[in-house]
């Protein structure tokens, strides 16, 4: 019998599939649950010295004197190294490396990094950094974006205070839009800086081999690769003698995207030539690394009283820190986001990074879109609210299909779902019987208040346009049968791995247990990009398909040896190949890789893949290809007299092209919420005159599991055809709309709207009593 | 952060060792403030003295009409104890305030009074309930009344030599009702902002006797005698817990820190007296 030849529509008809959609339980589950997993800071080689980073003592002034003469005395000590001892190149940075290693003549932020220690033991290390003298000049210090551009402002950079300015092309006129409109709202929101408080903080492990020349280095990361180059850079040393192994990494969410300890871990164990550990306390991860970006965002938006949206013009000010890493992007797609998947004729989109003296802004999960989406939303809603219209049925009025251009003028090529997620918004019974369940809450909590508030976004997926978006991936199958894919991509807790082995299972229509990922290794992996952009289940999963695409011929040509047929007369399918002329001989994955060692034909391809781009190029990664879509609805308590907000329930309705694995979504969109809801009522990493006033967990408030919400997620599926399996990613986008849903539905509680986050009791009480917050 | 260990294996011993260490000494109980101000260099002991485990300091008793609580109980375990549950009610409040189940089941009411912090969650409802302190030494044994025994921020009149052994309170009369009412910053693992707890004594209809203290508003938990003596001898009607609510929140003399503002505060001390009350309707 002859299989059929499976419907190879990658998903786009209603094929059903053996693991794709399922709720596959996780491949690494199970070590992680029960404590086997080995992360990076759970390495502890015999005879490791320990490190520590002397860091600025001030935030901003010129370094008149460094003397680490008495701490490289100390008993215990193995290396005190300064800017002196970079053989390569001082500085590091996603974009442009100009966050120095080790700061030369000037400190520019409070956890600038001076000098390093490496000795027997913590406390000899710590010991030694108070051995370090330091002199400086005090400068004055910059601590937000008006006060770094007010004329004489102190230039903390030579090139100026200005890090990035983005215009993007305007689309037709929007000044002459707004004019005409029957309705222009404007608002400035202001956003503060937001930690990623990831359970592991930076660190790992360094040892060099002097034998092979080779400098390994452990660390939590999202980018091997590309930390590959950063050492070797700043070492000056072959990159091919530079291994990284990030994988797994206990929690990133963009935060370790960049260098942390990678380069200092390197130079110690190269001078020391013993294995070195560098763990970041909890102070230095929220002093030292990148933080979400404080961002000012302000809107003018024109509509008709028909509820069309006529034009937007927006401008965002972002407080980027001291150096660069990645905020030029991080602005540009603050700028993408900012319109959301709606139509609007005209638009124009301006920005602006600025240096500070304040907390480093970086890469964080949503990455500029937290910060804009927070206004865009709340603008829409008040539009509703003039217009007496339902915010679904206002937003659905000028929701973007595919096909249609967007607010930035690109054409929308990929799958766009956002009225399905709108539709199934509506259909919710939280949504329909809201003003129902209000009442039945109010009747039974009679001291508190209720409100139920909607928000969508449109979450890039992928680098954009004119970057390197791409990813390698190797297959092999083993003399036993066994399948290994090899990825460069780090696991961070995201559950990439499974998907991975799912897209793998189902395109060979093998049992999933069959399959190994090896991961995050610069030494057993090919370069499969970074894991951020909610892009590394889309791209790994075009590169597995590639590679599927490759090994199957393979497979064949085994079969063909073992049977003595023709190869045209062979196919696979189901695991197997079968021969097509005499009533279906065929031969199991098992006795394929058997006979394959037999006649040493080696059952091993490479894949790749590469992002399909915008028909648009605004510069700098702009406009995207691809977009996530999601609303999200939040049903909140309000006590008007103490101000205390209580997210009862949230409701995500992601599309995300094919869902992957079910339970992956969920995750995604749980977690997601949680932290959108931290952003929104409590996180702050608080910044006076460039000190940190929030140093841990006492006083950065995390919401615990008891002011999370009840969750539901509904998943709306729109196969997009250039996706694995019609996936495209989920990662980012359920941080980013509870934001602004939670605040509509403060609003729908008690009337007021917040521009300013977090949203703490103290603004409600003060609000409701009609003073200034 | 290097420190000598001991463990001594009866109170005598521990006060021995005490008295000798010369002040360079800290006590470990729970280890739940101890530990994170040792971890965060606040403070160096040359000494930990590890008190943990001194079972004699672990009782909850009724004698005489007067409870007494051993300064090594638990937050968890007084929070489960029949004793206090019957007649102490607002104390276990307190202590199901604190924290998480974790930090409950390892700090001490007797950590929490020897940090002195204001915002120290069992610390009001002790006032409310006139609760003494018990402190030895090998020279002998005083009992200060729970108001003289801070004396500002993180300061108490506790001498080094001294370790606190119990919490001493007369058991409320049975028609009592007190409260704990506390705003944090989320609902679990949260400082007090403000915090109010009060013991309600009634008469038929009217109060005869109350006790207010507020958590978090000055530089240690203070009484508010003007809306105690307000109260007394009033019914609890909805005019005079408003009056009441506006006389508390006079009392209270909040800063603004990173947790809160100093209006919010005064307000909510008000608004956490009234709520109380009304509950009690
Ligand atoms: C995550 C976390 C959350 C917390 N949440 C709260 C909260 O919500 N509310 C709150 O009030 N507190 C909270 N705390 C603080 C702390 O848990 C309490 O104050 C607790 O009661 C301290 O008791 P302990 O037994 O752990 O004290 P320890 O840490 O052992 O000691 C604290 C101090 O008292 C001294 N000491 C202890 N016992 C004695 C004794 N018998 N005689 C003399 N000196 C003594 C010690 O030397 C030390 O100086 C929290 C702490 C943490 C880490």
């Amino acid at each position: 019998m002859v299989p059929p030849v499976k419907d190879r529509d990658q998903g786009i008809g209603m094929t059903e599939y053996r693991y794709i959609g399922k709720r596959t339980p996780r491949v690494d589950a199970r070590d992680k649950v029960t404590g086997k997993t080995v992360y990076s800071t759970d390495l502890y080689p015999d005879g490791m010295l320990r490190a520590r980073v002397l860091r600025a003592a001030i935030p901003h002034g010129k370094i008149l004197r460094l003397d680490v003469s008495r701490a490289r005395k100390l008993p215990g000590v193995e290396a005190v190294l300064t800017h002196q001892d970079i053989p390569g190149h001082n500085g590091f940075g996603i974009v442009t490396p100009n966050w120095p290693v080790l700061c030369v003549d000037r400190v520019r932020y409070r956890g600038d990094a001076l000098a390093l220690v490496a000795a027997v033991d913590e406390e000899t290390a710590e010991e030694a950094l108070k051995l370090i003298e330091v002199e400086y000049e005090p400068l004055p210090i910059i601590d937000t974006p008006e006060e770094a551009l007010a004329e004489g402002a102190v230039q903390i950079h030579r090139d100026g205070n200005i890090q990035h300015r983005m215009d993007i092309p305007p689309k037709g006129d929007v000044e002459k839009a707004l004019a005409e409109s029957e309705i222009v709202l404007s608002q400035t929101y202001r956003t503060q800086f937001m930690e990623h408080a990831y359970l592991e903080t930076e660190g790992g492990v360094a040892i060099y081999d002097e034998k092979t020349g080779v400098i390994t280095v452990w660390c939590g990361d999202q980018y091997p690769f590309r930390d590959q180059l950063q050492v070797a850079r700043s070492l000056d040393w072959d990159p091919l003698k530079i291994r990284i192994i990030g994988s797994p990494t206990g929690g990133a969410f963009g935060g370790k995207d960049e260098i942390s300890v990678q380069i200092h871990l390197a130079l110690l164990a190269y001078r020391t030539r013993k294995p070195v550990r560098l763990h970041w306390s909890r102070e230095e991860s929220i002093v030292a690394g990148p933080k979400r970006h404080a961002m000012n965002s302000t809107f003018r938006i024109g509509a008709g009283k028909d509820g069309r949206l006529r034009g937007i013009d927006v401008q965002v000010v972002a407080n980027t820190g001291a150096y660069d890493t990645i905020a030029g992007p991080v602005l540009n797609l603050a700028l993408e986001s900012s319109p959301g998947p709606y139509k609007y004729p005209h638009s124009r989109f301006r920005g602006l990074s600025v240096y500070t003296n304040s907390a480093m802004g970086g890469e964080f999960r949503g990455f500029g879109a937290p910060q804009v989406v927070f206004g865009l939303e709340q603008e829409l809603d008040k539009l509703a609210g003039k217009l007496k219209l339902d915010p679904i049925e206002l937003r659905l009025l000028n929701a973007v299909e595919q096909g249609d251009i967007s607010a930035l003028g690109h054409r929308l090529q990929t799958s766009a779902g956002i009225k399905d997620t709108l539709e199934a918004a509506r259909k919710t019974d939280l949504w329909r019987r809201r003003e129902e369940i209000k009442r039945d809450l109010a009747a039974a909590h009679p001291r508190l208040r209720f409100g139920v508030g909607v928000a969508s976004e449109w979450h890039a997926v992928g680098l954009g346009v004119g970057l390197p978006d791409f990813a390698n991936v190797t297959i092999g199958i083993g003399e036993d049968g066994g399948i290994t894919l090899r990825t460069g991509a780090i696991e961070i807790g995201q559950g990439n791995l499974t998907a991975y082995a799912q897209i793998l299972a189902e395109a060979l229509e093998c049992g999933i247990e069959r399959i190994t990922v090896i991961h995050g290794d610069t030494f057993a992996c090919p370069d499969s990009g970074s894991v951020t952009a909610s892009r590394s289940v889309l791209i790994n999963g075009n590169a597995i398909l590639n590679g599927v695409k490759k090994l199957q011929p393979l497979l064949v040509r085994v079969a063909a040896r073992a049977l003595d047929l023709p190869e045209e007369n062979l196919a696979y399918g189901q695991g197997r190949v079968f021969s097509q002329i005499d009533n279906g001989r065929s031969l199991s994955l098992d006795e394929l890789a058997a006979r394959a060692a037999e006649f040493a034909l080696p059952l091993q391809v490479t894949g790749a893949a590469v992002f399909a781009t915008s028909d648009k190029d605004f510069g700098d990664g702009l406009p995207h290809n691809y977009y996530t879509y999601i609303t999200q609805l939040a049903l909140v308590g309000v006590d008007p007299e103490t101000g205390e907000v209580e997210v009862r329930k949230v409701i995500s309705i992601p599309e995300m092209g094919r869902a992957i694995n079910l339970a992956g979504v969920e995750g995604q969109c749980e977690g997601g919420v949680v932290m959108g809801i931290g952003y929104t009522l409590y996180e702050k990493v608080a910044v006076e005159k460039g000190e940190f006033l929030t140093k841990g967990f006492s006083t950065y408030i995390l919401p615990t599991t008891l002011d999370s919400p009840e969750q539901e997620t509904v998943i709306v599926e729109k196969p997009e055809k250039s996706g694995p399996y019609g996936g495209k990613g989920v990662g980012e986008a359920p941080t980013v709309p509870v934001t602004p849903a939670v605040a509509n539905a403060i609003h729908d509680a008690v009337g007021l709207r917040f521009t300013r986050l977090p949203i703490t009791p103290e603004d409600i009480v003060a609000g409701l009593e009609g003073g200034e917050r | 952060m290097k420190f000598e260990y001991q463990r001594p294996a009866t109170l005598e011993a521990a006060l021995k060792f005490l008295a000798a260490a010369g002040g360079d000494c800290a006590p470990l109980a729970g280890g739940t403030d101890l530990l994170v101000m040792i971890q965060e260099g606040l403070v160096g002991p040359r000494t930990v003295l590890d008190i943990s485990r001194l079972e004699e300091l672990k009782n909850i008793r009724e004698e005489d009409g007067r409870i007494e609580i051993g300064a090594l109980v638990s937050h968890g375990r007084a929070a489960a104890a029949k004793l206090l549950r019957e007649k102490a009610a607002l104390l276990v409040e307190s202590c199901l305030q604190i924290g998480s189940p974790q930090i409950r089941a390892s700090g001490t009411i007797g950590g929490n009074l020897v940090m002195a912090s204001p915002s120290g969650d069992t610390i009001p409802a002790l006032y409310a309930l006139g609760a003494g302190v018990v402190l030895k030494s090998v020279t002998g044994t005083r009992t200060v009344a729970i108001e003289d025994f801070f004396t500002g921020v993180k300061k108490s009149v506790r001498r080094p030599d001294e370790l606190l052994t119990a919490i001493v309170f007369p058991a409320p009369e049975p028609s009592a009702r007190g409260f704990y009412n506390k705003l944090g910053q989320r609902k679990a693992l949260a400082i007090a902002k403000v915090s109010v707890a009060a013991l309600v004594t009634r008469k038929g209809e009217k109060v005869e006797k109350v006790r207010i203290a507020l958590g978090a508003v000055a530089p240690t938990v203070i009484r508010a005698p003007r809306t105690e003596e307000y109260l007394a001898g009033r019914k609890l009607d909805p005019e005079t817990i408003a009056a009441a609510r506006s006389l508390c929140a006079g009392e209270s003399r909040a800063i603004t820190d990173l947790r809160s503002t100093a209006g919010y505060r005064d307000r909510m001390a008000g608004l956490l007296l009234a709520r109380g009350l009304e509950d009690l309707l």
